[in-house]
């Protein structure tokens, strides 16, 4: 465990040292706390508005500092020689690859709880008179765990490739991910069908994590569609890290 | 106590030991091929061999970075991969390349949280090592800012940090200053003093020979020849005599004399074999006009050995190449 | 490697994958639980609709999907990508770039079909914009009732995604109401707005006492006066003062109410009588004639009768109710053909014709209907746009998704009620229309059409390279038998003296107190 918890450590201050984390986390704080500006573009839908560009906003802030830190995470390593060092001491590869996860999860989720919380002070800023509306947090609180998903995904990918393909196979699963319900409803030949169906099992299901509907349509957000798809986010990061893990075990440096 | 028992077991073992790459449209390049050998306890163990010889590859292999094609090898008696082997493994490879806004004193921790070690002993730990690689003032300074020759001492204290028995190292003068060379070469003898091993590859032949107890050479994936360096480096009773302004006829005598000529530098060098009297070729060099500048004992270099051991198998290849 | 490790790795390859299988169970539970609890993002309009992505898809204006959009759509920023095609469309709008905006709602809506504001502007955009404009700006022209009809499907289509949303539920029993005419529709979804009223959106705060006077203006237009007056009753409860109540109040139960009544009674003659008193006490009133409709076709069974009633309410009140009433009795009573004096009355009448001759004659063709009503020398014709000797022009145009058309060269052959008139093969292609003939005949319209043939063969898609007729003045002037009134004297959307005299304001039930 020591291992693991070094490995994270020094990934989260090595990451939290980066200018470019911090100018991205900045931008994304100054454009969370300027979406009040921009709200009379959507007159009588303000709420949906500030709700929409809030949490996207926290997503997508938080998906490019996960790639920024995920291009960074092992194949940079590799390609310093800095894993030869690591591995020589008494590391596993597991170890390696939970630890790199868990440093780079933390700064990226960290980032992001940051910016639900300024998200959250600008919405119950506007909405006051509605009182603390816990739904919102509700639907915030999910975010952070897409975000860690992510991450799973980006590890996995820097277990076996360079820097511009994770970044290619991170987004392309991100986009799988978002529009994998859409392909279910497609219709097509069987081959179609097997072939969509195949693709939505292999590639986790972000859209669960979208829980704004409830709030645009005034219905209470259930705690199961929090914990819920947090177990799930946490199952499928497990599977991810294990088949990295079968890959990273592999690999030769 | 049984003899077997007495007897000091190798620190390092490789047997059979084979690494080859596979590469596109079914080439294949080996490596490494067939490397046998032993790294005794506290004893300073060379590999040398020009690029591409196959030094880095063994040490990849010893660390569990790559793994064996045909082979194995053990570490400290465990599997390379094993952690309880890495223990007491260091290792610092050429050009090492931290994490770039870690300073140097936490990248020393760092590597020592790796290990598991103690708080308060990697606190000590990492003084102590910060002193001995001579980065105490500049500890504070981060990677991003450090000169490589820095880079490399804080390498090597990282390579220490958990006090092992075995460490391996990667061209450990590489891009260092001569001060720095020397001061890692002392360092190097210390640990040996220490009762530690070293393991360490490279391609500068007469450092090497200067602090090695052991050494391999390799080639092209090969081991030519392995022992003790003194026993590598033969004694010989040849003189070696440099001469300035020698008329190319006289050179062409001693060639007939059995005298070999080296010219490589400004002044031809004559190595005299015994059997020529080494008064009358001084009196020979007299009457030619010529000008005796010096007369030395003869000393064979690894590097001569090293490229005599390479020429021989350049000459195999091209005899077997004939063959064929 | 050996057997072993190789076997330990399959193991751990097949369990990862019975994992996954576990993954993808849990993940249907929790879909199915966020379908049940309404938390599920829809796809608009792919979620819906029997016919399915392949037609739907394709009427997505896919030249409007941009990098920026499309990004944000895959990528699971769908309502960031919803808000930026919102502000588009604003800036369209500004322009007054119908089509455009009608792709940008589209769009919208198809991103979050939770944008209420966006369906709710779609439905207005449709049923009261395109309506109004784009009859001038397509070829066939589309019936303006497309439209209306359109948007009342958007605000239903919203509605299925935003149940309950009071903006959706007033702004399409005002369109039922206003623009469709359809009274039972739009006294359905006032009910709805008046139980899902919120303070919150609503301007005026009346929202209540507005719509519950509306719902008494639709029961009157649907001539069902016991709910009006019920609905008015509401209206005194919630302000007895409130004039437009009491006033309606005393006008249902005056004028209406005995007639009513002595029909329910079975007093039959006696209901006409009274109904035919107030009409000539009141010639103005608008609903006399259909309710003696109503008597005449259910009581009496006379549906000739019922169909002169619904024409002279139609004809003089342009309600939608009567000329739909009218138009069901005469297919009844096998006089379809006679529907021209019936609609030439209005423009709106006009663009129905099409819909009901052209497009019947000549589906997916091209087709000018020229209406012809002889006025009253007999000999004027009342198209105000056309006269004898018109040249008639085809010119190719920007397709309502602002696609650029080109017309090919090639021939075309213009056809007046099957005659082939002229055949022209240099751009711009243009006839002149021979009207003389038609003259004093007992033709009350006539049907111009053109054929256009590329040279070289093959077809003009006509639902990309939609045509529009310019209908640019005579080449001859001061043409004797011209129409009545001088050229400079005719003012756009002005009838000629044969034409239609301008309708009374239709401002709904309550111009009638």
């Amino acid at each position: 465990m020591s291992a693991i918890k070094a490995m994270a450590l020094a990934s989260i201050r090595e990451a939290t040292r980066m200018r470019a984390l911090h100018i991205v986390l900045v931008f994304a704080v100054v454009a969370i706390a300027a979406v009040r500006v921009f709200e009379a573009y959507s007159p009588g839908e303000e709420a949906k508005f500030i709700i929409d560009t809030g949490i996207n906003l926290i997503r997508l802030f938080g998906l490019l500092s996960g790639l920024m830190l995920g291009a960074m995470l092992i194949p940079t390593e590799i390609e310093r020689k800095t894993i030869h060092v690591i591995l020589s001491k008494p590391v596993t590869r597991g170890q390696f690859l939970v630890g790199k996860f868990l440093g780079a999860s933390a700064v990226v989720v960290g980032s992001a709880l940051v910016m639900g919380a300024v998200f959250l002070a600008v919405y119950f800023h506007r909405f006051h008179a509605s009182g603390f509306n816990v739904d919102v947090l509700k639907a915030t609180l999910v975010v952070p765990f897409e975000l860690m998903l992510f991450m799973a995904i980006v590890t996995f990918a820097s277990t076996f490739s360079s820097q511009i393909f994770v970044i290619i196979f991170a987004v392309s699963a991100w986009i799988l991910g978002h529009v994998n319900d859409f392909l279910g409803i497609l219709k097509g030949s069987a081959l179609t069908t097997g072939i969509l169906h195949v693709v939505g099992a292999i590639i986790p299901h972000f859209d669960m994590f979208d829980l704004t509907r409830p709030l645009m349509m005034g219905d209470p957000v259930a705690t199961e569609l929090v914990w819920k798809p947090i177990v799930y986010a946490l199952g499928w990061v497990a599977v991810i890290l294990s088949f990295g893990y079968l890959v990273f075990n592999e690999r030769e440096f | 106590m049984s003899t077997a028992s007495a007897a000091p077991q190798p620190v390092v073992t490789c047997v059979g030991l084979t690494k080859t790459y596979r590469l596109a449209l079914g080439h294949e390049l080996t490596a490494l091929s067939g490397l046998n050998l032993e790294v005794m306890p506290r004893e300073i163990f060379g590999i040398v061999g020009p690029n591409g010889s196959g030094k880095t590859t063994t040490l990849k292999l010893l660390l569990g970075l790559i793994f064996p094609t045909a082979g194995y090898c053990t570490v400290l008696g465990h599997h390379p991969r094993s952690p309880q082997g890495k223990e007491s493994i260091g290792f610092m490879p050429e050009g090492p390349f931290f994490y770039q806004h870690l300073n140097g004193q936490e990248v020393i921790e760092f590597f020592g949280q790796l290990c598991g070690m103690p708080k308060a002993l990697l606190r000590e730990r990492t003084e102590t090592l910060l002193s001995l690689v001579g980065m105490s003032a500049r500890r504070r300074v981060v990677m991003s800012q450090c000169s490589k020759g820095m880079v490399q001492r804080i390498g090597l204290a990282a390579a220490m940090v958990n006090d092992p028995s075995l460490i391996m190292m990667d061209e450990p003068t590489s891009g260092l200053d001569p001060i720095g060379t020397r001061e890692i070469k002392d360092l190097i003898l210390e640990l040996r003093e220490q009762g530690k091993t070293v393991l360490l590859c490279s391609h500068l032949l007469e450092q090497v020979q200067e602090i090695c107890d052991r050494v391999a050479i390799l080639h092209r994936g090969e081991l030519l020849r392995v022992g003790r360096v003194e026993d590598i480096l033969a004694p010989v009773d040849d003189t070696e005599v440099v001469v300035g302004g020698a008329s190319a006829e006289f050179l062409a005598q001693c060639k007939e004399m059995g005298i070999r000529i080296d010219t490589a530098k400004r002044d031809p060098t004559l190595v005299v074999p015994p059997s020529v009297p080494l008064f009358d070729l001084i009196q020979a060099i007299q009457k030619d006009g010529a000008r005796l500048v010096a007369v030395n004992r003869f000393r064979e270099t690894l590097e001569t050995v090293f490229l005599r051991s390479v020429a021989a198998v350049g000459q195999t290849d091209s005899v077997r190449g004939e063959h064929d | 490697m050996g057997f072993k490790k190789r076997a330990q790795r399959w193991l751990a390859g097949v369990l990862l994958l019975g994992c996954l299988v576990g993954l993808q169970s849990f993940h249907d539970h929790i879909s199915r639980r966020r379908g049940d609890l309404r938390a599920a993002q829809p796809w608009e309009p792919y979620a819906t609709g029997p016919e399915g992505i392949k037609t739907e898809a394709l009427k997505l204006p896919i030249e409007e999907l941009t990098g920026l959009v499309f990004g944000g759509l895959i990528a699971g920023f769908r309502h960031q990508a919803a808000n930026i095609t919102y502000w588009r469309m604003q800036r369209y709008w500004e322009d007054g770039h119908w089509p455009r905006v009608l792709g940008m709602l589209k769009l919208t809506c198809f991103l979050d079909p939770h944008f209420q504001a966006a369906w709710s502007m779609l439905g207005w955009h449709q049923a009261y914009n395109l309506s109004a404009e784009m009859d001038k700006q397509t070829f066939p022209p589309i019936p303006p009732e497309r439209y209306v009809s359109d948007g009342m499907k958007s605000y239903e289509r919203g509605l299925d995604y935003n149940p309950g949303s009071y903006m959706l539920y007033e702004d399409a029993a005002w369109t039922a109401f206003d623009k469709a005419g359809d009274m039972r529709i739009a006294t359905e979804f006032l009910e709805k707005a008046l139980l899902t009223w919120d303070p919150e959106p609503d301007v005026t705060k009346k929202g209540p006492l507005v719509y519950t006077r509306m719902l008494g203006h639709a029961g009157e237009k649907a001539l069902d006066m016991e709910a009006a007056l019920e609905a008015y009753q509401r209206v005194l409860r919630m302000d007895p003062d409130d004039s437009v109540g009491i006033g309606a109040t005393f006008t249902i139960r005056e004028r209406y109410l005995p007639a009513i009544r002595a029909a329910e009674r079975g007093d039959i003659d006696r209901a006409i009588r009274l109904l035919t008193e107030v009409q000539w006490r009141r010639p103005g009133d608008p609903f006399v004639p259909g309710l003696l409709a109503r008597i005449y076709e259910k009581a009496k069974k006379d549906k000739g009768a019922a169909l002169a009633a619904w024409e002279r309410s139609g004809r003089e009140w342009r309600q939608k109710v009567a000329r739909a009433e009218a138009y069901r009795l005469m297919a009844e009573l096998g006089r379809l053909d006679d529907l021209g004096p019936l609609v030439a009355d209005s423009q709106v009448d006009v663009r129905k014709l099409y819909e009901y001759v052209v497009w019947q004659m000549n589906p997916g063709g091209m087709g000018v209907l020229i209406n012809i009503r002889l006025g009253p020398d007999g000999k004027t014709i009342s198209d105000p746009r056309v006269e004898d000797g018109q040249v008639v022009r085809i010119d190719p145009s920007p397709d309502p998704m602002g696609r650029v058309a080109s017309l090919p060269p090639g021939t075309a052959r213009w056809f007046l009620n099957g005659v082939l008139i002229a055949e022209d093969n240099t751009s711009p292609y243009t006839c002149t229309l021979p009207l003389e003939p038609y003259r004093g005949s007992e033709m009350d319209k006539l049907l111009l059409k053109v054929d256009f043939v590329p040279d070289g063969g093959g077809r003009v898609l006509w639902d990309v390279v939609d045509l529009v007729p310019s209908w640019v003045k005579p080449k001859t002037e001061g043409r004797p038998g011209g129409p009545g009134m001088p050229q400079k004297m005719q003012m756009p959307g002005m009838p000629g003296p044969g034409g239609p005299a301008a309708p009374p304001s239709p401002s709904g039930g309550g111009q009638s107190h």
